[in-house]
């Protein structure tokens, strides 16, 4: 009997060991192993003996691509999986953007893309030259404010990087942001976002609260967008990236097969104190969407008391409600305003669950005006919101000034098949 | 309703509903047959189709072949305009018109059909006229339109809405929906002021476990596409995925297609299916899941979708590739491309022969174990 060691071809500096699924399959089709496994240049070793034969092991990153490498297996040596990504992170520190989530397009990519639908000029010489401005913006009981970077009860420190090297992987400029931790996230002052401006127009996203974050602002091939680029900002942690990424894109199960045994650990953590609340945040959705309704416990009421800038607590909690027996609609009804009170979801998800629940509500409650009114609030934000980006991004001229997708395309009428950009192809 | 499958099973008994919706004729639009006498104040822009009835009576025809052990097919419910179906055999059969008030209607039903096991499997299908406005997608039915309606919206359906009450009003714990159809925002939609009404309300409230993907044709804000009078290209993947490609692993020597590898297979399908002056095709899995469950057994092999190409990038251009499975070649590529080599083959084992044109590089066979749904290959060649 041998193992089997698995490697990544890229070195991905403070997200070496990011949990991915990996699948072993033998030479008559049958699954032989599946579990999460840290994915490292260094290589990790399946914990499980297998005999000799070939395999095939598959993994899937949450960027979307699926790695394969088909291996031959010897008695009593190990064999060596490597996995090799089509997209390569030009930078070791912006791997999270890359292999953990949805990646940039590159130059290269843009131009095959651009020659083969004919994409209209706009999309081809706009994008990358002009770097966005940047502008932070705090969200507390006061409403918004334009928080300076100097804010040492804030910040501990804001560093830009652009270049070429970047440019030629679709990266218009990073951003290293430090947030200050006084030892417990409950005394974090405000709810942070980001906007990013051009001449094109602004774009804000918010912030996750933690450490150290890392934000990207990069090219965007989703071309419905007015925005030439869109933010991607790291959360901290290689298994919550991972773990929002999956589920962002609908990929149940590998959420699951990541999800599960993270979210046992959590649970151990959550009961009595919340390290990380970001993290707590994302493993409740996680639960809520993927894995085991079983397993929100109370800790759901620590995540909405304790921390009073994250509105998604209250979001998780009005969920968590949800799935007792009998739950109170007047409990659920004050939580869910109560997550609007504090600001917007920091994720897509929270989003989307906020505007779920109070349609819900409204329906079965028709006259009630409060709640109306909030979705009168959050249903703007839905229109200019990034549905595909993790972290709540929408496109506005102020955090509370939501802006509208509209799509500016040229349209060939035909019937049935309606293209989206030039003209077909004869 | 319009049954046109029905197993006769025992109403209690475990089994797979299917309800489905194809709208293609919307009169009050441009080119219906009602649009001089009572055309629509506001048509956004939309008009006739002609590929949603064709689409959705392959899924009709198609559904008697679903073959599960625990849930086995129960009831088929089609709605369709022109609402005139023929099944496989050839067979005409008027069904009824997907009208708002047929669609509630039919949806009840479906629903409390669902609702009477919680092992059912219930399965929604949509194909016709779609919108979307603040993150909800709006479906349209047939009188969408209908100026005698003095609202708008009362006929325009909330799909999110109709879907979250769905999942607290049914019991069945396993709901797969399926929506083919446009995700645009008219600029004139924005500034509509009334919402789309449900299909169906509920005054419950406790969220159970469910296995409910939504897998939609198109990304939000974007079209979907076909070829006028055929099965679109959603439904296309759809089918060829239930029957070939959707696996997510064996069970007793015999493939299974689960909700979870259904939606990541008709990605990967769609993103491979590349029609001139189309963009490309993609396919959007969201909803809640939390478990996986078993809707379809293959009766024959599951297929592998795979693309095969060369590390370093530049020996693809010159690459011939024959795949064998033992002495026998099962396909090949002869011509160099530098596109991957996009190749649909049975689940096994394979030797790929890759050889040049030129002598820059060296040719070799590697064995290649094939997994649905996705399996890539990168043959690493040596100078």
């Amino acid at each position: 009997m041998s193992h089997i060691v698995t490697r990544f071809a890229h070195y991905m500096a403070d997200y070496e060991g990011a949990t991915v699924p990996i699948q072993v399959f033998d030479s008559t089709s049958n699954q032989v192993f599946a579990r999460p496994v840290p994915l490292t240049s260094t290589g990790s070793r399946l914990d499980q003996e297998f005999g000799p034969g070939t395999y095939l092991i598959r993994v899937v990153l949450p960027s979307g691509e699926i790695l394969a490498d088909t291996i031959s297996v010897q008695s009593g040596k190990d064999a060596e999986a490597v996995f090799k990504p089509k997209r390569q992170s030009p930078r070791e520190e912006l791997s999270w953007a890359y292999y953990l989530q949805k990646t940039p397009l590159s130059a290269f990519e843009r131009a095959s893309r651009a020659k083969v639908l004919s994409v209209s000029d706009r999309f081809q010489d706009q994008f990358p030259s002009e770097r966005p401005t940047i502008t932070f913006w705090a969200h507390d009981a006061n409403g918004w404010k334009v928080a300076s970077e100097n804010a040492r009860n804030i910040f501990t420190g804001v560093q830009y990087e652009s270049g070429p090297d970047l440019e030629k992987e679709g990266a218009l400029l990073r951003i290293g942001i430090g947030f200050q931790y006084f030892g417990d996230w409950q005394q974090f002052p405000a709810q942070i976002w980001l906007q990013a401006r051009t001449s094109a127009g602004s774009q804000i996203a918010a912030l996750p609260t933690v450490p150290r974050l890392h934000v990207l602002i990069a090219s965007d091939d989703d071309i419905r967008n007015t925005m030439p680029f869109r933010i991607q900002s790291s959360n901290g942690s290689a298994a919550v990236d991972a773990l929002l990424s999956f589920l962002s894109s609908g990929d149940f199960e590998s959420a699951r097969a990541i999800g599960s045994s993270w979210a046992q650990r959590a649970e151990e953590m959550l009961f009595s104190k919340i390290e990380d609340p970001m993290a707590a945040t994302v493993g409740g959705y996680f639960l809520l969407k993927a894995g085991e309704l079983e397993r929100l416990h109370e800790w759901t009421a620590n995540l909405s008391n304790w921390f009073k800038w994250l509105p998604d607590g209250p979001i998780i909690r009005a969920c968590h409600l949800m799935t007792q027996p009998q739950p109170d609609a007047a409990t659920i009804r004050k939580l869910l305003l109560e997550a609007l009170r504090r600001g917007l979801p920091y994720y897509t998800i929270g989003l989307r669950l906020l505007q779920n629940g109070l349609k819900l509500l409204l329906q079965r409650s028709s006259g009630d005006r409060e709640i109306a009114a909030a979705l009168e609030t959050i249903n703007p934000y839905l229109e200019a919101a990034d549905p595909s980006s993790g972290a709540t991004s929408f496109t506005g001229e102020a955090p509370d000034q939501p802006g509208i997708r509209v799509h500016q395309a040229k349209t060939l009428e035909m019937p049935d098949i309606r293209l989206e950009y030039g003209e077909a192809e004869s | 309703m319009s049954i046109v499958f029905d197993a006769r099973l025992p109403p209690t008994a475990a089994q797979t509903h299917v309800l489905i919706i194809g709208v293609g004729d919307y009169p009050h639009l441009l080119g219906g047959s009602k649009f001089d006498q009572q055309p629509a104040a506001n048509s956004f822009g939309l008009s006739q189709l002609t590929s949603p009835p064709v689409s959705a009576s392959a899924f009709a025809n198609w559904l008697p072949m679903l073959a599960n052990r625990r849930t086995p097919l129960g009831t088929v419910d089609l709605l369709l305009s022109p609402a005139v179906y023929t099944d496989g055999r050839g067979n005409s059969f008027v069904v009824d018109l997907p009208t708002m008030a047929q669609l509630k209607t039919a949806f009840k039903a479906w629903s409390q059909r669902s609702d009477a096991n919680s092992a059912n499997v219930a399965i929604f299908y949509y194909c016709g006229h779609g919108l979307e406005k603040e993150g909800t997608t709006i479906l349209l039915p047939s009188d969408f339109g209908n100026p005698v309606e003095a609202n708008i919206s009362a006929n325009m359906i909330d799909f999110d809405l109709t879907y979250n009450c769905n999942l607290l009003e049914a019991s069945a714990r396993t709901q797969l929906y399926l929506i083919d159809a446009c995700r645009e925002t008219p600029t004139q939609l924005l500034s509509l002021r009334t919402s789309p009404t449900a299909l169906i309300s509920t005054m419950k409230l406790q969220q159970l476990p469910r296995d409910a993907p939504v897998i939609k044709s198109t990304n939000s804000g974007l079209k979907a596409h076909g070829d006028p009078g055929k099965i679109s290209f959603f439904t296309q993947a759809l089918l060829e995925c239930l029957q070939k490609m959707g696996a997510r692993g064996q069970n007793g020597g015999r493939w299974e297609v689960a909700t979870s590898s259904l939606g990541q297979a008709m990605k990967y399908f769609l993103q491979r299916m590349r029609r001139q002056g189309v963009p490309p095709l993609i396919c959007d899995v969201g909803g809640r899941s939390n478990f996986d469950t078993t809707i379809h057994t293959l009766s024959g092999p599951a297929y592998v979708m795979s693309s095969i190409d060369c590390d370093p990038d530049s020996a693809l251009a010159a690459a011939q590739f024959v795949i064998r499975n033992g002495a026998v070649s099962v396909d090949s590529r002869i011509t160099p491309q530098p596109e991957p080599y996009d190749v649909d083959i049975p689940a096994g084992q394979y030797d790929i022969e890759v050889t040049f044109a030129v002598a820059q590089f060296v040719s070799k066979v590697c064995p290649q174990l094939m997994q649905p749904p996705f399996t890539p290959c990168t043959l690493e060649v040596d100078r």
